[in-house]
Order: structure tokens, then C-alpha cells, then sequence
């Protein structure tokens, strides 16, 4: 049984070669696979087709970064640039396993922006977080 | 090949490598450039008469922070790495030295050429 524990704030997002830092408090960076690795089909007698999905390595990842921040301010340059930025990145989660210094990589190719933070003045609760949302074409996870 | 050609090729790979160890840049801002090269032009005197006295100044940490946040050994930020130091001591120097300099090397060259960094795209936010 391993025994793994996670510092806190310690992973280093790259997003079109630029390193992000200014990340709002909570959940702060979240990948999630946006298909099935593979699918199956049951034939009447019992037998089974299995495909390989080949969108099967396509992931959203969302970040929440604090608003108007020099990172913030970044992702608005590449929403604002002519056409459609494309770019890759990468994910590096360092953990401490078994007393161990290890790693949880992830690299992404063919990334775009796909949801922009939208606006909320607030006088009471405000929360001046910008939430961005990436399409990644290929996400790959290294541990 | 001289010191500035060595920037140079640090400025261009984005890499460079210490002890065997490789040291990566990521993208930088223009005021991030310009802060470690206001930090870098007042200490150049210091440099030349091999004194590292300045690490002990608050200002020094204050650029450290900036550095760190833009340098990442096996893929991580130098700043996400709180022993990488307590590890890799015997880098610290030369680091610190070269990352000044390659940060500041289009300063450098432009001052002597009257050629512009490159930057990021200026559209409006």
C-alpha cells in the first residue's frame, strides 16, 4: 500500500510555452476526458465487437485563473489574436510516493482555447475568477 | 565561444544545461525581462569582482521569485520545487549568473545594436 502525499500548488501547467501561476484558489487546473477509450458491441449469441476510440485521448481542461492577472491577461491576448491560436503544453503534478519525490506528467498537443470567462460585477460575493476552457487533441498521462 | 554568444544560444534553445542537468526556459513577459535586467544592471559590479553579496538583499529573493516562476528542471517550475536548491547546491551559482543573463540578453544586444527584443503579440486585451 503506498502512502502518497501532494504539496500543495505545486504542479506547473504549460500552455503555448508560457508557465501559469496565477491561479485562484481552489480547484485550480481540471482535465477531463471528453470520450471513451473504446466501445463494444454485444451480439445476440454473446459475442463482442470492441473498437478503439480514436478520440479517445481528447480531454477539456479548465483552469481558474485570478481575474486581470498577468496570466489572465495572457490567455485574453491569445483569444484576441487573429484566427484561432493553436498551441501544445504540458502538466507536471510532482508527489511525494512512498517518502519518494515522483511525478505525474501529462503532455498535450493540438490545443485550443474553447470557453472564455464571461463577466459577473459583484458588490457582495464577488469572486473575480476567470475560468478558461481548453480543447487538448491528444492528452498524454505519464506516472 | 564568448559569453554573449553563449546567451545568445541559451536565448534561442531555450535551455540550458549545468552539471549535467538541464535547466529549461518557458515564455517571458516583457516586464518580467525587464525586472531581473534592472536587478542585473545594478549588480553587474558586484559580478565583476566575484562578490555574491547581493544574495542576502531582499531584492534578491524578490527576483529569485521571478526566475523560478519561469525556469523548470524536468518539467516543473524551479518555483514548484522547494528542495531543488537543498539537492543541487553545487548549480546555484552559475544558475543564478546565467538566468540573469539570459534573461536581460535582448537588453543586451539592443543596447549595442539598436535591435528590439521580441515579445509577445501586442494586440489589445
Amino acid at each position: 500500500m503506498s502512502v502518497i502525499v501532494y504539496p500543495s500548488g505545486a504542479s506547473t501547467l504549460i500552455l503555448n510555452g508560457f508557465a501559469f501561476t496565477g491561479f485562484a484558489e481552489g480547484s485550480e487546473i481540471a482535465l477531463e476526458p471528453l470520450n471513451p477509450l473504446s466501445e463494444a458491441s454485444i451480439s445476440q449469441d454473446g459475442g463482442m465487437s470492441i473498437n478503439e476510440r480514436i478520440d479517445r485521448d481528447v480531454y477539456d481542461l479548465t483552469i481558474r485563473l485570478q481575474r486581470n492577472c498577468p496570466d489572465d491577461a495572457m490567455v485574453n491576448l491569445w483569444r484576441n489574436a487573429p484566427g484561432i491560436m493553436v498551441f501544445d503544453g504540458s502538466l507536471k503534478c510532482p508527489m511525494i510516493r512512498d517518502g519518494k519525490p515522483t511525478t505525474e506528467s501529462w503532455q498535450f498537443s493540438t490545443v485550443r482555447i474553447t470557453t472564455q470567462p464571461g463577466s459577473d460585477v459583484n458588490n457582495q460575493d464577488a469572486e473575480n475568477v476567470s475560468e478558461w476552457k481548453f480543447n487538448i487533441r491528444v492528452g498524454r498521462r505519464m506516472v | 565561444m564568448s559569453p554573449i554568444d553563449e546567451l545568445q544560444r541559451i536565448n534561442e534553445t531555450g535551455k540550458m544545461t549545468i552539471n549535467g542537468r538541464e535547466y529549461a526556459f518557458t515564455a517571458m513577459r516583457h516586464k518580467e525581462r525587464r525586472k531581473v535586467f534592472a536587478f542585473f544592471t545594478s549588480i553587474r559590479g558586484q559580478l565583476e569582482e566575484n562578490s555574491f553579496a547581493f544574495m542576502d538583499e531582499p531584492k534578491f529573493d524578490e527576483i529569485m521569485g521571478v526566475i523560478e516562476n519561469l525556469v523548470t528542471f524536468d518539467g516543473s517550475l524551479l518555483s514548484r520545487l522547494g528542495t531543488h536548491w537543498d539537492l543541487y547546491s553545487q548549480d546555484f551559482i552559475e544558475f543564478v549568473v546565467t538566468a540573469m543573463g539570459v534573461m536581460s540578453y535582448p537588453f543586451l544586444v539592443g543596447s549595442r545594436t539598436g535591435s528590439q527584443s521580441a515579445g509577445v503579440p501586442r494586440e489589445k486585451i
